[in-house]
């Protein structure tokens, strides 16, 4: 099949995803640093077992790092912050969280609100819950009679569409209304900060980007083995889990964000704390 | 924390940022093996000589590879005007109480070990915090400033020639190369974005050890990671590799490379 702009699946997805297509222009990023950092995962996976068995809930490496995440924000909710790229900054009320679920036509986001409010076990249900009902919905890649054509006209209609979609970001500033509305329409959408686990692919290494008024942004990639000298001689094998932040440099420091990922990586290794209440 | 009173005191940082000052920086990584370096520096120990860490050593090679690869060191206004820069002045990063803050050592490749650790050490107690721009970049204030300098950027986006006309500037930090030092904080990578007119940075992560196999067994081996991001327009895709490589060279055999009293050059 030959895929061109006259075609109607191509028209059809390229319509679905106007906002992106408009939005993901380099004037609307935010100058993203991506700092990555690793965190044993024996004491978790551990812990998740016992826990499991406790609740019969079932927890996934997604889960325990949502939770992680949460009660770091509460800890510095700048991470979580959102930010127009000069004079908007919106620190969180509540915190919403979202998560990527990857689905067979597109990667969508299960957005948790509240979430602060919740425990573990609960927000693994939630999760669990939002994502089962996004796959549900899904549907294939390009629609049916993909062979089809569209008019020149729906091109042209797109353009402009897109042109003033873009203007609208690009300039909402100067009608702070638009823009409250485009910050609520991202919280919405993908929450204060979005969470990947793009380690199910087996990705071992991974760049993002940050599209405003995000600030921030965190990706799970795959768990992978290390050697590693044992405490009384002799050598080990552990399983490392890498976690890949992206921030905006401008307006978060190194220190910041590695604090944060840091508490992030900290729950991590000693679960028992995914259990605390926030301040 | 009160977002206007954070917005107001990064407010030359992000106007910093703005997208045209951005270079496409390409990101280089090498895993350098530090068990000669550190060799070096026990024996200096043993021999009474002055406190040297593996940081002075690799500012110093740095700087050593800065002499003699200058396009690293260049003022590039993002288009067609490449200015170069005799001088080696490192801005270096601390780790204080207060938060990341940067320091700079003048003349750096001037310096041999013993010198640079004193230097290192004037350049961390007048280290400035991570928020101050030596030079900012101009802003207008409110909606409509905003307006005007959007549309400049865009103006200047499209045709980079008319900057130095407009009187507009990118602004600039203090020193003419950043050493980031990420592994003080932790970081196994970190991806940062070059400014203009800086062309490339050293970003070295936190040292690591890897079981490696040897004729006798496993051996261990220190590896400090350290990346150089640099502007695609300027240099090619190995370049950063060249750089890297030449300073795992020179932290293999600093007793050739860096010297510990004797002037640098």
């Amino acid at each position: 099949m030959i895929l061109s702009r006259e075609n109607r699946a191509l028209a059809d997805r390229l319509d679905d995803r106007l906002d992106l297509v408009a939005g993901l222009r380099v004037e609307n990023f935010a100058a993203a640093a991506n700092l990555q950092m690793s965190v044993p995962l024996e004491a978790y996976l551990d812990w998740r077992a016992k826990r499991e068995a406790k609740t019969g809930i079932h927890l996934s490496i997604t889960h325990g790092v949502v939770r992680s995440v949460l009660l770091a924000l509460e800890k510095d909710p700048l991470m979580g912050a959102l930010f127009d790229g000069r004079d908007r900054l919106e620190l969180p009320r509540r915190l919403v969280v979202g998560v990527n679920v990857d689905t067979r036509d597109r990667a969508r986001t299960a957005v948790v609100k509240n979430a602060a409010c919740m425990d573990l076990e609960q927000l693994a249900q939630e999760i669990s819950r939002q994502a089962s009902n996004l796959r549900v919905q899904s549907g294939p890649v390009f629609g049916k009679g993909s062979l089809a054509t569209v008019s020149s006209w729906r091109t042209r209609q797109r353009w402009a569409k897109m042109v003033i979609l873009e203007l609208r970001e690009r300039l909402d500033y100067l009608w702070p209304l638009l823009q409250k509305r485009r910050f609520e329409q991202h919280l919405r959408q993908h929450g204060n900060i979005e969470i990947h686990n793009i380690g199910p692919n087996r990705v071992q290494a991974f760049k993002g980007f940050l599209r405003r008024p995000a600030v921030s942004g965190l990706w799970i990639l795959a768990a992978a083995d290390r050697v590693i000298r044992a405490e009384h001689g002799g050598f080990s094998k552990e399983r490392r889990l890498p976690l890949v932040l992206a921030y905006a440099q401008e307006l978060i420091s190194l220190d910041r964000a590695s604090a944060f990922l840091h508490g992030v990586c900290d729950r991590l290794r000693h679960p028992e704390r995914l259990l605390e209440q926030g301040p | 924390m009160k977002p206007e009173e954070y917005l107001h005191r990064f407010r030359h940082r992000i106007a910093r940022h703005r997208y045209v000052n951005w270079t496409l920086s390409v990101h280089t990584r090498v895993d350098i093996d530090m068990t000669k370096a550190d060799a070096f520096l026990e024996t200096i120990l043993q021999d009474g000589g002055p406190l040297i860490t593996r940081e002075h050593l690799w500012l110093c090679a740095a700087a050593k590879v800065l002499r003699e690869r200058p396009l690293f060191n260049v003022a590039y206004d993002g288009f067609r005007a490449l200015q170069a820069r005799d001088d080696i002045h490192l801005r270096v990063s601390f780790r204080t109480e207060n938060g990341i803050a940067f320091g700079l050592i003048a003349h750096a490749d001037r310096l041999n070990l013993r010198e640079m650790a004193q230097a290192h050490q004037q350049a961390q107690a007048g280290a400035k915090p991570w928020e101050f721009v030596g030079q900012p970049a101009p802003r207008h204030s409110g909606r409509w400033g905003r307006l005007c300098d959007d549309l400049m950027t865009s103006l200047l986006d499209r045709a980079p020639p008319l900057e130095s006309l407009l009187g507009f500037s990118a602004g600039d930090e203090e020193g003419t190369f950043t050493v980031l030092n990420a592994g003080d904080y932790g970081a196994e990578d970190l991806h940062a974005v070059v400014l203009r007119p800086a062309v490339a940075m050293l970003v070295v992560m936190a040292p690591r050890e890897d079981v490696a196999s040897g004729l006798s067994g496993p051996k261990v081996r220190l590896q400090v990671p350290m990346a150089v991001p640099f502007c695609h327009k300027v240099m090619d895709t190995d370049a950063a590799g060249y750089f890297l490589f030449q300073m795992q060279q020179l932290l293999n055999d600093p007793i050739g490379g860096l010297p510990v009293t004797e002037r640098g050059r």
